[in-house]
């Protein structure tokens, strides 16, 4: 785990090679960093996505999983009965939808979503989907 | 009285493809943590290894007679010393069950599961009893 090893031995205070005073790594100044990358750290609460715009991303996604039968894919095509998936594509295909609109589901909530529908429902009502 | 039974067959490929896909998401999304603690160290072990597990939860949920309860409330154990797999239902899987049982508790099911993997495949059967009918 070098990556890890790296954060922990990093010195937090490095002095600069310039004017000798003290700075620190941006990583302990995190309210900078929100402020510098807000628009990219968090969104404001109360934006949705257009729901054609989900409706669209969201049938991409089920698209490129090769397993689904094309012709029968519709807005409204159930993951198991319409598009013969099993329980193992389904898991995979709902974590596609969480990296496309880069959302973290809890586990409780991603086994509960079962067609197209259900994904674009649950991305139209999040506030955090990109 | 047997009170249900179910087998799953499960092409341990898709695991490893899964794996390699998405690591530890996909694994920490479907298994119980300590399914997950007493993964075997050899990577090369880890697809089988799910992928057994994986034909448990469906072969519960066979026997079960119904779907939609969760992956995480169904898994198996082992204790140091014996090499049978114990399998363990907690929550909507134990609620299930106590429902098709028709009992208030679970201490006169006994549940039962078989594993078995042969290259590409891994298997798992499944049966549960209540002792008191």
């Amino acid at each position: 785990m070098p990556s890890f090893r790296n954060i922990t031995t990093f010195a937090r205070f490095t002095k600069c090679a310039v004017n000798g005073s003290i700075m620190r790594p941006s990583m302990i100044t995190p309210m900078r960093y929100a402020t510098a990358h807000s628009s990219e750290v968090v969104q404001p609460s109360g934006t949705f996505l257009n729901k054609d715009v989900v409706t669209e991303r969201v049938l991409n996604v089920v698209r490129r999983y090769e397993k689904v039968d094309q012709s029968k894919l519709t807005a409204e095509s159930n993951f198991y009965n319409d598009l013969g998936l099993d329980s193992l594509d389904t898991a995979e295909v709902v974590m596609e939808v969480e990296n496309e609109f880069q959302l973290e589901i809890p586990d409780e909530e991603a086994f509960k979503l079962t067609s197209v529908n259900d994904c674009i429902q649950y991305v139209t009502s999040n506030p955090l989907a990109k | 009285m047997i009170v249900g039974i179910g087998t799953d067959l499960v092409h341990i490929p898709r695991f490893r493809n899964l794996i390699s896909k998405h690591g530890d998401k996909i694994i920490n999304r479907l298994f119980h943590i300590s399914e997950i603690n007493n993964k075997p160290l050899m990577e090369e072990k880890q697809a089988q290894y799910f992928a057994s597990r994986w034909a448990v939860k469906e072969a519960t949920l066979k026997a079960l007679g119904k779907g939609g309860l969760g992956s995480k409330c169904i898994y198996v154990t082992k204790t140091n010393g014996n090499p049978s797999p114990i399998l363990c239902l907690e929550g909507a899987s134990l609620e299930r069950l106590k429902e098709i049982a028709n009992v208030q508790d679970d201490t006169s099911i006994r549940k039962y599961v078989s594993i078995s993997h042969d290259k590409d495949y891994a298997v798992a059967t499944v049966l549960l009893e209540n002792v008191k009918n």
